[in-house]
């Protein structure tokens, strides 16, 4: 355990909490716009300072996310409860979920989605179609929402084999309005425009998450389950992508993302890859979606638009492609921030799209960019020591 | 003859590829026996390139086969031809700029490609002595280069010097243990100096690796000259010579297309 990083992320809740915390939208702008000029005045006065901290936290990530997962739980308490915020962080933590998955198909294997909000209809709808009309248990339309994702991963995987760059962006584009108009026009079992409405609530042994959560000292509405749920499926699905992306499997898709053909000509089966990568990251959207259906108890169409998928991409971007700390980061900020600007609400898209823009020409890799190899040779120190 | 015949690696018989009406490479026919090293020379837009992009399967030949140990192999993609044995380098060099040098050379390994999904996810404990042991080959085939390699091993290939990355093309070419080495103008944009030191490395991998057949396209005559055994000279995209340096030297076709223009 490093005490220091132990601090420095207690630092960094605080920091945090204090941006949930504070409603004014001037002020968060101010807050904002203070913590990163402080960032940049610490960058430009201790120029080596920084870089060793960003060391320490990409080498410790297992201690990083253990005392995040820990300081999540008491997240609930702190904010008392709170629905409206508790509603936030719920849909946050769903949208990191997806910043996950599509970080794995775009940043990791390099195959470019933007249809991504497709993914969460088909885990949407599968526990909504499942639970409501066939009274199937939610923990088996959860499981089987992953599932239908990923075949559905696989299935926009088999076109997209045969283009690349561009052509398969656009691919990708046809692919979630096909999702989305098939949602709307197969009106007998998706509902049409009228959607899904009264999605029951997950039960566990008899105990309805419906319910309120009263934990003694603080009681919150039903929402406190779920944030409980996310931030474990949350938990899970970023143990799982770091495993994947930390293996010989993570490894080849990082050569097919830098150069397909080198990668081909060097034995890797593009074909295989391409489908495994479409899969698995479709996995993350279909789970996002499974507990947003359950949570909202109501789905309709609308809410997996491209202008979704616009700011899927747009948290990986501000997070830093290929970067697993970064998409969560990177959806948090882009899910809370907005909120505080409710006022401006129609300008939301427009806010993210001046992400994209201005992440792409000032920062292209991102807030937390990914620098650390997967694999060391172990010889780190030979040519300091030589040269020391 | 029949144990003349075992002897064969490669062989093409007839290769020939037409794009529209432009015949880039035309009834090219050749054997290479293990441990041979044939230079490739040229002038610019003979074929020399299509030629490898044919042997590595990029291209599928319009007509004519390749054959590696006696096996027909045209027509297989260049990851299948990968795995049968020919493994290649690349003119403009095309390495995965953002992995390290490291994980450059892991890539090509078998043990790498052939690992499972789900084994990655569960088996923690198998997967890191796996991690280790794939380690330990990749710095093993980076002594080719002395340290040169090895002392930049973590870094990323975007940020090595040009020669070395060069240098990192040919160690992964190599370390996946191929039965046939195809490099494409690996002296490109080098001094004469660096030249002559790849030149002295390249006899070194023949060395430590007796069996490997080597195809080399090159330029620099100095360099076919101290390396190769026998040279294909294209031109037009059809073979007009083939023979030692000396002989293929003395040609008089060969002296119009291309070796008369630089006296």
């Amino acid at each position: 355990m490093n005490m220091k990083l132990l601090g420095a992320e207690v630092l960094l809740y605080v920091l945090f909490l204090a941006f949930i915390l504070i409603e004014n939208p001037v002020f968060v702008a101010v807050y904002i716009a203070a913590i990163v000029a402080g960032i940049f005045f610490a960058a430009k006065k201790y120029p080596e300072k920084l870089p060793v901290w960003y060391d320490l936290f990409m080498a410790n990530l297992k201690q990083v996310g253990a005392v995040a997962f820990v300081l999540g739980l008491t997240l609930p308490i702190i904010i008392d409860g709170d629905a409206y915020w508790l509603q936030v962080l719920n849909f946050a933590m769903i949208n990191a979920m997806m910043a996950l998955g599509l970080n794995f198909m775009t940043g990791r294997a390099g195959l470019i989605c933007l249809g991504y909000a497709a993914f969460e209809a088909v885990g949407a709808y599968t526990v909504g179609i499942l639970t409501l009309k066939l009274g199937v248990s939610f923990w088996i339309a959860f499981a089987l929402s992953g599932i239908a994702a990923m075949v559905f991963g696989a299935v926009l995987g088999l076109p997209a084999l045969r283009v690349k760059g561009h052509y398969l962006a656009l691919v990708t584009i046809a692919f979630g309005l096909i999702v989305q108009e098939t949602l709307l026009n197969w009106e007998s079992v998706t509902g049409g425009t009228n959607g899904l409405i009264d999605i029951p609530s997950p039960t566990l042994f008899g105990y309805d998450f419906g319910q309120m959560l009263d934990l003694g000292f603080v009681s919150m509405n039903y929402l406190g389950h779920f944030y409980y749920l996310c931030l474990l499926v949350l938990a899970l699905c970023t143990i799982f992508i770091f495993k994947l992306s930390n293996s010989f499997f993570g490894l080849i898709l990082s050569a097919m993302r830098e150069d397909q053909l080198a990668a081909q000509c060097y034995g890797i089966n593009l074909t295989n890859y391409k489908l495994y990568a479409f899969a698995i990251g479709a996995i993350f959207g279909g789970f996002a979606g499974g507990l947003y259906a359950a949570m909202i108890n109501f789905i309709a169409p609308e809410n997996f638009s491209y202008g979704l998928s616009v700011i899927v991409i747009s948290m990986i971007i501000l997070g830093g492609l290929d970067s697993i700390p970064g998409a969560i980061v990177g959806a948090f900020f882009l899910t809370i921030f907005p909120e505080k600007f409710r006022a401006f609400e129609d300008y939301r898209i427009m806010f993210y799209g001046l992400i994209i823009i201005f992440c792409l020409i000032f920062m292209r890799n991102g807030i937390l960019p990914y620098t650390r190899r997967i694999f060391m040779s172990g010889l780190e120190n030979k040519e300091a020591e030589e040269n020391g | 003859m029949a144990e003349n015949k075992e002897n064969i690696i490669i062989e093409a018989k007839d290769l020939t590829i037409r794009f529209g009406g432009v015949t880039a490479v035309n009834h090219v026919s050749f054997q290479l026996k293990a441990g041979e090293t044939l230079g490739v020379i040229g002038p610019n837009g003979s074929g020399k390139t299509t030629l490898f992009n044919l042997l590595s399967g990029i291209y599928v030949p319009t007509e004519g086969q390749i054959f590696l140990n006696g096996e027909d192999i045209s027509g297989k993609q260049s990851n299948e031809v990968f795995i049968k044995g020919i493994s290649r380098t690349f003119q403009n060099g095309r390495l995965f700029w953002n992995l390290s040098v490291l994980e450059n050379i892991m890539v090509g390994l078998k043990e790498v490609r052939e690992c499972s999904v789900l084994g990655s996810i569960i088996g923690a404990g198998k997967e890191k002595a796996q991690a280790k042991e794939a380690i330990a080959t990749c710095l093993k085939h980076m002594e080719i280069f002395d340290d040169l390699l090895i002392k930049q091993a973590d870094k990323t290939a975007k940020d090595l010097p040009y020669a070395d990355r060069r240098r990192l093309e040919i160690c992964r070419a190599v370390a996946s243990n191929p039965q046939v080495i195809l490099l494409d103008e690996p002296s490109a944009g080098m001094d004469s100096m660096e030249t002559e030191k790849l030149m002295h490395d390249l006899l070194k991998v023949k060395k430590a690796m007796p069996e490997l057949t080597v195809i080399v396209v090159e330029h620099d005559m100095d360099f076919i000259k101290g390396l190769v055994d026998k040279v294909m000279v294209l031109n037009y995209g059809e073979n007009i010579a083939f023979g030692t340096f000396d002989e293929v030297a003395g040609n008089e076709e060969v002296i119009n297309a291309y070796l008369g223009q630089e006296g």
